[in-house]
């Protein structure tokens, strides 16, 4: 019983977080399964009406039912997530990873970083959109790019310290290559920070989104997106305020998980927690 | 701490000439030609040819880009496409939406912030630490604009308490005035950002608890308020000073968003509706300016250890 608490009180976060995660995945992956109507059904005899048991979450201005609507904008935030989790990753790691070995690339590559982190990120992401215009692609482009100086800076603080270490030096004693020695000795200490700043930066990336779309840059005004359903609401705040009210709270609900991961996988593999 | 300053403001041209070229890149990878977009689908070749010379585009782009910069630093940004009127000067009647709500927010983070962030401490691992730490976690990942819109849903739509829309200059209605019209936006701002306050505060103040100092102040008999407000808080102030930075450095790219709900022209509205209209000088000296605030930002902060840590050497 004993153990099982102390298994709790570790591992709580994780499970929480997680466990609400993976509910918000399920929910993207069975959609057609869970959503009770066509998200882009027009039905304007049944334009605005308030939650039912025939509505969960009412119905907008076009009578498309808000509840299969957030159910599908899952997928869109979902795989947006992703997809700047596998940019950011890969190419973060990369460059952080030369950044931290080599002292040639770490003069351009952080300097680099440093001008991307130097104004907020999402303003770097309306640029970017401005320039290439809106739609899936283009905002991941921009929130990859928006988010890469973080993972960048993650990996090459830890590749700084970990290339000291005696193991890394035994190794390039025994005349290993520099790239035996970054991929086998140093990448395997940096997927832990790199676990811990990608589940970080997938919440980001949902609110940032979100606002993206909001703000009427992100995607298009079809695409059943959290930030569309809550930019189509704003205009019936008065009338029809759970437009804003549940959107939200997908929103809130996503990056909660996300956050509440982050931070039980902090404390699990940072060995400087315990 | 002056050799200290000057260092640092001198370390922070090459970043703002990265952030220059950054900028100027994107702007330039527009197909076509910049001034072609700016002027829209219904602008003459000799307008197109005339505007692509008073910008200076048929230089070649490190030239154009490296005379930019100069002219910059010394506080020309050139003009702005839409207004025509010097970007700086624009930038300029800008600030005061935006330094009000900016400011009026951190109030509202640090208000929230740090006595929540105390209170998680000091009742380290029960129910007022789990319940401080689940509200913490909460703000952190709410959207700053749904936390507007559904302020304005509960103080504007349901009880006329505040506007729900508008910014009123003090110059036309007095300080209390403005005040009062930017509080939802600022409430929305600062409110999510207290969040991120409470949980380094708690952590900076869990670290401090523990030391001998603490002990002695309380074997002493000092009362547990002065233990923890006079003993811990102020020597726990460095991380939350950190935060308080970040979190400044965060609400100046939060406002593009809350002032673009709230209809409020601060610098970032200007912001977007620049983007919106294609006034890319306006963009590229708005951003440049942000960069700046960004490193004032940052070095204000690494000064202000100084002042609660003694031990700080900035040599």
């Amino acid at each position: 019983m004993v153990k099982l608490r102390k298994f709790w009180r570790r591992y709580s976060q994780i499970a929480f977080g997680g466990g609400l995660f993976l509910l918000i995945i399920l929910m993207a992956v069975f959609a057609p399964y869970i959503a009770t109507h066509d998200p882009g059904a027009y039905a304007m005899q049944d334009a605005l009406q308030p939650p039912s048991a025939e509505h969960f979450c009412g119905t907008d201005a076009f009578g498309r039912d808000v509840f299969s609507r957030i159910v599908y904008g899952a997928r869109i935030s979902l795989t947006i997530a992703l997809s700047v989790l596998v940019v950011c990753g890969a190419l973060g790691t990369v460059l952080g990873l030369l950044a931290g070995y080599y002292h040639w690339a770490e003069v351009t590559i952080m300097r680099f970083m440093d001008g991307l982190m130097a104004f907020p990120s999402i303003l770097l992401a309306l640029v970017i959109l401005t320039v290439f215009g809106s739609g899936i692609q283009n905002i991941i482009l921009a929130l990859s790019i928006s988010y890469l100086p973080r993972v960048v800076r993650t990996i090459r603080g830890t590749v700084i310290s970990v290339k000291e270490y005696e193991h890394v030096e035994a190794a390039r004693a025994m005349g290993a290559s520099d790239a035996r020695i970054i991929f086998k000795y140093i990448l395997p200490l940096c997927i832990s920070p790199l676990i811990i700043r990608l589940t970080l930066i997938m919440a980001l990336t949902v609110l940032s989104e979100s606002s993206l779309t909001f703000l009427g840059v992100g995607l298009s005004p079809e695409i059943p997106s959290w930030g569309n359903i809550l930019s189509e609401g704003r205009q019936y705040i008065t009338t029809s305020p759970y437009l804003i009210t549940l959107p939200g709270l997908a929103i809130v609900l996503s990056v909660l998980s996300l956050n509440t991961l982050g931070d039980g996988l902090r404390d699990m593999l940072d060995p400087r927690l315990n | 701490m002056i050799n200290y300053t000057v260092r640092r403001l001198i370390s922070a041209i090459p970043t703002l000439f990265i952030v220059a070229v950054i900028v100027f890149a994107l702007i330039h990878m527009i197909p076509g030609n910049p001034a072609a977009v700016m002027l829209g689908s219904d602008a003459t070749p000799e307008e197109i040819a005339a505007l692509s010379e008073k910008l200076g585009l048929n230089e070649p782009l490190p030239v154009q880009l490296v005379k930019w910069f100069a002219d910059a630093l010394r506080g020309d940004m050139g003009d702005s496409i839409y207004y025509s009127r010097s970007v700086t000067e624009v930038l300029s009647e800008r600030l005061e939406p935006t330094f009000l709500i900016v400011g009026y927010a951190l109030l509202v983070a640090i208000i929230i912030g740090v006595p929540l962030g105390v209170l998680a401490a000091v009742n380290h691992n029960n129910i007022l630490d789990k319940l401080c730490m689940i509200v913490s976690m909460i703000g952190i990942s709410c959207p700053s604009f749904w936390l507007g819109l559904n302020l304005v849903i509960l103080f504007a739509v349901q009880r006329s308490i505040f506007p729900s829309v508008g910014y009123v200059p003090i110059a036309e209605g007095g300080l209390a005035t403005t005040l009062y019209y930017i509080s939802l936006p600022s409430l929305a701002l600062g409110l999510q950002r207290s969040a991120s306050i409470a949980r380094v505060t708690r952590s900076g103040m869990l670290d401090v608890l523990g030391n001998d100092y603490i002990r002695t102040a309380r074997a002493k008999g000092l009362g547990e308020f002065f233990v923890i407000a006079k003993h811990a808080l102020k020597n726990a102030m460095n991380p939350i000073v950190t935060q308080v930075g970040m979190s400044l450095a965060q609400l100046i790219g939060g406002a593009v968003v809350i002032e673009t709900i709230f209809n409020i022209p601060g610098l970032g509205q200007l912001a977007y509706d620049s983007l919106m209209r294609r006034d890319y000088p306006m963009i590229q000296g708005h951003i440049l300016f942000i960069a700046m605030a960004y490193i004032l930002i940052n070095l204000v902060v690494d000064l202000l250890y100084r002042v609660f840590d003694p031990r700080v050497d900035y040599q």
